[in-house]
């Protein structure tokens, strides 16, 4: 059953995504600009900070390919690691917010009756309040509580205290969907054998019930993971998230929007950012949604 | 049917208790001392005194207590930042300015989102079903901060026919309520379309055609509110997801809005008014989750309001 | 001959499969002459409904066409005319009623309104005159205390009362020809007879002709003038429905009727047609019955030559290469 389960799963998916061609470039555009990032960040680290007041705004040139910034940063090596920081933030809330999500899922699920009825009833209160209302607060609150706890430089707990944030609050909907094919499945005769053997709810929940359950996670994973960096951005956009100096896409498109006038266009420190960001997330979704249709077409609302 | 209503009314004042609980926690976790902040603008210390005093700041669970005494009265107590400013005029300034937005960003999802829906359900596999399927994607994937920077250079500097950073009348709405409307327009739009071409598969559409109907009056009487079902359930999210775009929107097309104040509350420790705008926005949203739940109720007579939710 | 209100000949159907349109509907031929009901019998899947939708004119054309034949009503041909027309023919002069009334029937619409709506599309009455009348005709069909069941939603009906609401909805318009598809598979034995016999006083009454679908003998039995027997698409036997039951010519005629317990021989064994149904647009060569078939297994004739439709002394139309009068 769980053989079949993973077969089915590895089988199904990886084929109708490769006939899949908008899904199929998006993916390789997605590998592309991660490798970029990563690569690309590691080799800005030295590189991102150092300011050259006396090329300050330049449009793009051989020299510095993105343009260079108000204070004659040269912008290419902080996309890069302001990309790679944006994705990083994004992966690892997202990470948190699965785990989040399948743990509170499978727990009402397994629990039924009023546990059941009462954690949901919380998901269903929290899914009522405006999502970036939620991350803010938490922000603050984690922040106020771990920045000085965690003994690490300023830039790494913007990023944890973020991931944390961000992870803390969107974890709803993948709690809704792993509770409801929780139920559905427990229903199913191969559990109720499994609870007939005496065998424990862990156990049953491991070795019956996740991996029927990987799909609809791996499925939801990669709509949740735009989902993150797109608060991230957010965040850093209105000074909340990632500080400067460190460099995220978010808080390099405030400094294009505060740029924006109507005398003089710095397009580039407007458009690079933003480019790379939008392409990104745009990519994101596209594979998320590839995905979706892939496993069976379950509706993303 | 009233008794499913009346428990959901009353549960929101419990709600919106746990919120103001946990938002207060979050708020007084913040580091730092509000009234210490780098820049000119630190409050008088006379007045710092008199404010710690009125609201018992100095201990959290005195504060908590009579804050929460004030807020029954209606009382959000005062800016800790803007002097002599309460926020209540904050909010009264600033609430109109927001809620226009909002409201107008919600009608044009819901009109754009349910009108290419419909349409790209009809024409499923067509070049209409693909634009909007495209539009959506575009929409849920591009910031919001993107499309308002592209829209302000657009109307501003390319055409410019409003001036960048200022707000005056009416028709300044349209940019920051366009850009807002994106996101929930996207999820509107895929709900429709989806629960459209079910509803057009289903039974009762074909008895409807079997009747001798018009395919016009199939997709106005019978198609359209049933597809619009699941529309209706998901306006308290759309308009969640509205107000969370309006911080960022509001910051880029300079409006005056509650967005602003909330996210100058938070970066300037302002704690009274990061508790009355969270406040003010939580009691707006339950509000209408009940509001739409209960509409709902009418429309479906499916949905039995006089069961036990 | 020249009676007959329904006339349906040579009617063939494609639906769209992932490899491209396959025929499932085969020159399918009847006529139906007003009082007159005729039974179309055939396991699921054997083309019977899909052959209603078409005559209908109801098919999604995503996923099925008609190919061939025509469907005249009235002598007018109801596949050739455009879309408008046949908008003011459904309903008003050929009426349907479906299998399932659970799903059939608006559920964001009261049932009286659902009746209401089709009086008004057929004779354009106001809209109270057209409630009335569907108060009336709901009444007619056996719904008590209609004036207020018509307030009511479908969900608040049981399964029987909203194949009465179906059956109200289709002959408040009048219609000279009624197709009921399984109109009683999804109900309780009680409550099939019962509809059954709502829909014989109505005929008598209206003067209708019922095209019933059905894959239950019993039903054909009770109800039929005539049957007809489709198997993979194509009409294997067509007669008078005594005739048929009495003496099949058809092997798979003979076989389904096997298969139906009998209370007159309790202790006989049921008999099991061997194989399943081709799947559409699978059909073997020849005759499609031929490697189920006792009689045509081994025979090179009925593997390879679809079997052309023969005429018996008693009126009765056989397709196939063994039947013997």
């Amino acid at each position: 059953m769980i053989v079949a389960a993973e077969r089915e799963f590895s089988i199904g998916v990886t084929p109708s995504l490769a006939r899949r061609p908008t899904a199929s470039a998006a993916a390789i555009f997605l590998i592309l600009m991660i490798a970029a990032c990563g690569v690309g960040g590691l080799w800005a680290r030295s590189r991102f900070a150092a300011t050259h007041l006396e090329t300050a705004r330049t449009p793009p040139t051989a020299r510095a390919p993105f343009g260079t910034d108000l204070l004659g940063r040269c912008l290419l090596p902080r996309c890069l690691l302001g990309g790679a920081v944006s994705l990083g933030v994004g992966a690892a809330a997202a990470a948190f917010s699965v785990f989040l999500g399948v743990v509170w899922g499978s727990l009402a699920g397994m629990a039924g009756g009023r546990l059941d009825a009462f954690m949901m009833r919380i998901v269903d209160v929290l899914y009522g309040l405006p999502y970036l209302l939620l991350v803010i607060l938490f922000k603050i609150g984690l922040g106020g509580l771990l920045s000085s706890r965690l003994g690490m430089s300023h830039g790494m707990t913007d990023a944890v205290v973020l991931m944390l944030a961000i992870g803390g609050v969107s974890w709803l909907t993948m709690a809704r969907i792993i509770r409801t094919q929780v139920l559905s499945l427990k229903a199913r005769p191969f559990v109720e054998a499994a609870r007939a053997i005496g065998v424990g709810p862990i156990g049953i929940w491991r070795t019956h019930l996740l991996p029927n359950l990987a799909g609809p996670i791996i499925a939801y994973t990669t709509l949740t993971i735009p989902q993150a960096i797109l608060q991230e951005s957010f965040l850093s956009f209105l000074g909340i998230g990632i500080q400067p100096p460190m460099p995220s896409w978010g808080n390099l498109a405030a400094e294009g929007v505060a740029a924006i006038n109507s005398v003089q266009s710095f397009w580039w420190l407007l458009a690079f950012p933003c480019g790379m960001l939008s392409l990104t997330l745009l990519a994101l979704n596209l594979v998320g949604d590839g995905m979706q249709a892939a496993l069976s077409g379950e509706d993303p609302a | 049917m009233s008794h499913r209503l009346l428990s959901r009314l009353l549960q929101v004042p419990i709600v919106l208790f746990v919120i103001y609980t946990l938002t207060f926690v979050m708020v007084v976790a913040v580091p730092g001392n509000p009234f210490q902040r780098e820049g000119s603008r630190a409050l008088p210390p006379l007045l710092e005194q008199a404010l710690r005093q009125r609201y018992g700041m100095d201990d959290n669970w005195t504060f908590y207590w009579r804050y929460l005494g004030r807020l029954m009265h209606g009382d959000f107590g005062e800016s800790l930042q803007y002097e002599n400013w309460s926020c209540n005029e904050i909010i009264a300034a600033s609430l109109p300015v927001s809620a226009a937005i909002g409201l107008t960003a919600v009608l044009i999802a819901l009109v754009v989102g349910v009108g290419l829906g419909t349409l790209a359900a009809l024409r499923r596999g067509g070049l209409v079903d693909f634009a909007a399927i495209g539009l959506a994607v575009f929409s849920i994937s591009v910031p919001a901060f993107v499309v308002g920077a592209a829209l302000l250079i657009l109307f501003s500097v390319v055409f410019p026919i409003m001036p960048v950073g200022t707000w005056g009348g009416p028709l300044d709405l349209l940019r920051p309520a366009v850009t807002l409307s994106l996101v929930p327009m996207a999820y509107i739009l895929r709900l429709t379309r989806l629960s459209m071409t079910e509803v057009l598969d289903s039974d009762f559409i074909r008895t409807a055609r079997a009747k001798g109907l018009s395919e016009s009056a199939v997709i106005w009487r019978h198609a359209l509110r049933n597809a619009l079902l699941p529309v209706m359930s998901y306006l308290g999210p759309a308009t969640a997801a509205a107000m969370t775009g309006s911080f960022v929107v509001e910051r880029v097309f300079n409006v005056p809005g509650l967005g602003i104040h909330f996210v100058n509350g938070v970066l300037n420790r302002d704690q009274m008014l990061i508790l009355a705008t969270v406040l003010v926005y939580s009691t707006m949203l339950v509000t209408l989750n009940v509001l739409v739940d209960f509409v709902n109720g009418l429309i479906d007579p499916r949905v039995n309001l006089g069961a036990p939710a | 001959m020249s009676d007959r209100v329904l006339d349906v000949s040579n009617l063939g159907v494609a639906v769209r499969t992932p490899t491209g349109w396959r025929a499932v509907v085969h020159e399918v031929s009847f006529g139906l002459a007003p009082r007159q009901t005729l039974a179309l019998v055939g396991e699921s899947g054997s083309g019977k409904s899909i052959s209603a939708l078409a005559i209908m004119r109801l098919l999604n054309s995503r996923s099925a066409r008609t190919t061939s034949g025509t469907v005249e009503l009235d002598r007018v041909d109801l596949l050739a005319l455009p879309e408008r027309a046949m908008t003011r023919i459904r309903g008003r002069r050929v009426a349907m009623i479906f299998q399932e009334p659970m799903t059939a029937l608006n559920p964001l619409m009261t049932v009286g309104a659902q009746v209401a709506e089709s009086a008004e599309l057929a004779s354009g009455k106001s809209r109270a005159e057209a409630w009335s009348e569907a108060v009336r005709m709901l009444d007619r069909v056996g719904i008590a205390d209609a004036d207020r069941r018509a307030a009511s939603f479908p969900h608040e009906l049981s399964g029987g009362m909203r194949q009465r609401v179906m059956i109200a909805i289709a002959l408040v318009a009048r219609p000279a020809v009624l197709i009921a598809d399984e109109p009683t598979t999804a109900l309780d034995v009680t409550i099939q007879a019962q509809i059954l016999s709502l829909l014989q006083s109505l005929q008598e009454e209206t003067g209708l002709a019922l095209l019933l679908i059905t894959h239950d003998f019993g039903v054909v039995a009770r109800m039929a003038d005539q049957a007809a027997v489709i198997y993979a698409g194509r009409i294997v036997e067509r007669g008078a429905t005594d005739d048929i039951l009495e003496r099949p010519l058809h092997p798979y005629t003979r076989g389904l009727l096997a298969c139906i317990p009998s209370l007159e021989r309790p202790a006989a064994r049921l008999t099991v047609i061997p194989g399943t149904v081709p799947s559409a647009g699978d059909e073997p060569s020849g005759c499609a019955f031929h490697p189920r078939c006792e009689l045509g297994r081994d025979e090179a004739r009925c593997r390879d030559e679809v079997p052309a439709a023969g005429a018996f002394a008693d009126g009765r139309i056989v397709r196939c290469w063994k039947a013997e009068a």
